[in-house]
């Protein structure tokens, strides 16, 4: 096997950049050693020429470049005819492009070459190409000095072995680019130990309080009205007996957790008219759990995020079962209406419809079912349809099926993708668009939502382009930007202000007598947020209701001076719509404010 | 929360104590969430990983001996979670990246604009990198680096000798440092060392 010589100690030796014992080292070397003996007599010869070239300031130029070409040709000519077959190639390379430095000097007026950079240049290429190449080093490439450089980043050499590497570092720019590497990694990394998540705990203790809500973790029901639900279902979560439950001994383990299905929380994005779960009123923000079921109002939508890039779309009078949210599988029963479902891919997903179960792994798709009628419509990806366990259809996008008709075109984009599934639930603000009548639904982001019943939604902080059309079909378009507290938008955003008209009244007992039925389940909204949200939750609100002709509410707003919380607010103003008041007298609309004062105190 | 005062919390907790569990929750909630978000970078899934971990820690804890401390304990079971959650996320293609706010530390100057941008740039950049390593490698180098716990600690949690641990740190870092200037906002980072380095190359290093 042929020895390469040791160009970069040679270079060093050659330069008086070693150390003593480098020194030593390399010259004990040096006398028993051929190839190295002739390469630092290459350096030697080089820096001769070099330094010949360097003295000779003065013309004339022809002769000067007709000498060192030829001293740089019979270099390279003597270096081609080394044994070692990587040298060749590359010192040519060098003599070359030296020759061209000196041509284009001669060329020049004033013949200035910087002699440094050249040398340094030409030294750094040749060192690099021909030096001993280990194992782990691949042509052209110097491998950093990791555990040296770790430990001088780390400050652990000792003074000798820090000159050492500091002398190296000099001419190495492979090691010194390690360093400022290993430098920039610290200053991220401690950027990174500063810096602490922003995660909203409120919002995942009642995830894990709603689990307790399940019939098969009764156990450790919450047993008195002063404990916190909270606590409740952390009881319940450690029922002992859980199948599949993954166990963290007090031993480590070899093995990781196994994978298991943990619950899945879904979580209300948008939400416009009267939606409902067990008979209640569902706010934004809500978390729907596993056996919920969900039901709406003709005029009403919702919107559920199952997880990032996975939820559902309900409109109109439709009726959803989550008859299962798990991470290993989510399984939905459609009871009544049409579904729309954006799954991202790798979640098994499935609608159950009467007989009939639509099942896919990622991808966008309708399923309406009308009593026994069930009708597929799939805008993106393949699903199977499914009846007692046999495949009955099918169907990749675009394509509709029903279990009436069979199969029949479908045009893409049919199907839209629920709102809201790429925000967390930490993400996003609230954003409330007013009921009104002036509008008959608001488009948002490819979701259609009807603008009568009001509307509220999670948003991400920014401009929100908002559609609206109104009664005569005419589009409106406006774009609202929401702040990080939120945004409430009304229909003056895309219509003019309607011209003032003549106000009519209310008696204050026919307020009074629509009103005070409605107090509990105000006071129930606030015993809510207490709960939930913020157990100081004090102040001093007001609604401003506005009632139109045939006495329903038109338009409510919570003025206070007091930080709502959004699902307060929210709470407040679904009760307030659903009043009904006589007709005002004297004019078209009448408009009133109803003082509430909220004391934590009381509680 | 010192160990004198934790362990009859934890035996009230794993006697069905519900006070003692939100008691639990509330203490460790932040630690928690911080090693989720250290484990897994700049991520819209925090909350529910965080909230996977507990639900896991109030169905495991009747399982918790003592035989080691309660916060190697939790750190363990919340690697594994949050490890789960990265294999199941590394399983699934990947959707446009959705920026998470972090949050300041209260005593923290106020830092402009650009350079925050800057800041969590170069820190989604460094968890692009991190995201190239084996599990193992991570794991190591985030409990390390990141997490600040000492390779004893690291060798408990993971089940490795501490030997096994600094290796992997190495190699961890040097994967890292060599890709380092594969990314753009850190490779500029590099060039200003050097840059700064080439001016002063007589100053020591840390």
């Amino acid at each position: 096997m042929t020895h390469r010589p040791k160009w970069r100690a040679l270079s060093a030796y050659h330069a008086g950049a070693l150390g003593p014992d480098g020194r030593r080292r390399v010259e004990q070397h040096l006398a028993t050693c051929e190839p190295c003996t002739a390469g630092l007599a290459r350096i030697e010869a080089y820096d001769e020429v070099a330094r010949t070239v360097r003295a000779q300031r003065t013309p004339p130029m022809a002769a000067r470049l007709g000498a060192e070409a030829a001293v740089v040709a019979s270099l390279a000519g003597e270096v081609r005819n080394q044994p070692n077959p990587e040298v060749p190639e590359t010192l040519g390379a060098k003599a070359a492009a030296l020759t061209g430095v000196f041509a284009e000097a001669a060329n020049a007026e004033t013949p200035v070459l910087d002699w440094a950079a050249i040398e340094a240049g030409v030294f750094a290429a040749g060192a690099a190409q021909a030096e001993p190449v280990g194992p782990k080093e691949r042509e052209g490439e110097h491998e950093p000095k990791w555990r040296a450089l770790l430990a001088y980043h780390e400050g652990a050499l000792s003074d000798a072995g820090r000159a050492r590497l500091e002398a190296h570092l000099a001419s190495c720019r492979v090691c010194q680019r390690t360093l400022a590497s290993m430098g920039t990694y610290d200053e991220v990394a401690d950027a990174l130990q500063r810096s602490t998540p922003e995660v909203a705990f409120e919002r995942i203790e009642p995830s894990l309080r709603r689990a307790s809500r399940r019939p098969h973790r009764g156990r450790w029901l919450a047993t008195g009205a002063g404990v916190l639900a909270a606590a409740a279902a952390f009881a319940l979560l450690v029922r002992p007996a859980e199948p599949s439950v993954p166990v963290a001994t007090s031993e480590p383990v070899a093995e990781p957790l196994v994978e298991e299905a943990s619950p899945l929380t879904a979580t209300v994005v948008a939400v416009g008219g009267d939606v409902r779960v067990a008979g209640r009123a569902v706010d934004l923000g809500a978390a729907l759990d596993e056996t919920d079921a969900v039901t709406l109002a003709p005029d009403a939508a919702v919107h559920v995020r199952l997880a990032s890039g996975t939820g559902f779309a309900l409109a109109g009078a439709a009726e959803l079962a989550l008859s299962r949210l798990r991470d290993d599988g989510i399984e939905l029963e459609l009871r009544r209406g049409r579904v729309q479902s954006q799954v991202r891919t790798g979640t098994p997903y499935s609608v159950r419809a009467g007989p009939y179960v639509v099942r896919v792994r990622g991808t966008r798709f309708e399923v309406r079912r009308e009593g026994d009628d069930v009708a597929v419509t799939v805008d993106e990806g393949v699903v199977e349809v499914l009846r007692d366990g046999a495949l009955v259809a099918l169907l990749p996008a675009p394509a509709q099926w029903s279990s009436r008709d069979g199969f029949q075109s479908s045009p893409q984009g049919s199907v839209r993708a629920p709102w809201g599934l790429s925000l967390a639930p930490s993400e996003g603000a609230d954003v409330q668009l007013a009921p009104t009548d002036r509008l008959v639904r608001w488009e948002i982001g490819g979701a259609t939502f009807v603008a009568a019943g009001g509307l509220a939604m999670r948003a991400p902080p920014g401009p929100l382009a908002l559609t609206a059309i109104d009664a005569q079909g005419r589009r409106h378009d406006a774009t609202v930007e929401v702040a990080a507290e939120g945004a409430l938008v009304e229909d003056t955003v895309v219509l003019p202000e309607e011209q003032p008209s003549r106000r009519g009244t209310l008696r204050p007992e026919d307020i009074q007598s629509v009103v005070r039925p409605s107090v509990a389940r105000m006071q129930r909204c606030y015993e809510r947020i207490l709960r939930r949200m913020n157990p100081e939750l004090e102040g001093s609100y007001a609604l401003r209701v506005t009632v139109q002709r045939d006495g329903s509410v038109r338009r409510v707003r919570v003025v206070t001076d007091a930080d709502a919380p959004p699902p307060f607010v929210a709470c407040l103003e679904t009760i307030a719509r659903r009043w009904r008041f006589p007709s005002p007298e004297g004019g078209p609309t009448a408009t009133f404010r109803l003082p509430l004062r909220f004391d934590v105190s009381a509680h | 929360m010192t160990p004198k005062s934790l362990d009859p919390l934890i035996a009230r907790a794993q006697a069905g104590d519900e006070a003692a569990f939100q008691e639990l929750f509330r203490t460790y909630r932040d630690t928690v969430a911080r090693i989720v978000h250290r484990v897994m970078g700049p991520s819209h899934e925090l909350e529910d990983v965080v909230q996977d971990v507990f639900i896991h820690v109030f169905r495991s804890i009747g399982k918790f001996r003592g035989d080691a401390k309660f916060t190697t304990w939790l750190y363990r079971l919340t690697t594994n979670v949050t490890k789960m959650h990265l294999r199941r996320k590394r399983s699934r293609p990947r959707f446009a990246d959705v920026p998470v706010p972090e949050s300041r530390p209260e005593s923290a100057p106020v830092e402009q604009p650009d350079a925050a941008a800057e800041r969590k740039e170069r820190i989604a950049a460094l968890y692009r990198l991190v995201d190239r390593l084996s599990e193992k490698k991570r794991t190591v180098l985030v409990l390390h680096d990141f997490e600040g716990l000492p390779a004893k600690e690291i060798a408990e949690i993971v089940d490795a000798p501490v030997l096994t641990v600094r290796t992997r740190l190495f190699y961890a870092r040097k994967e890292l440092y060599a890709t380092l200037c594969e990314e753009p906002a850190l490779a500029a980072s590099v060039e200003s060392l050097l840059g700064a380095r080439g001016k002063s190359k007589t100053e020591a290093p840390r």
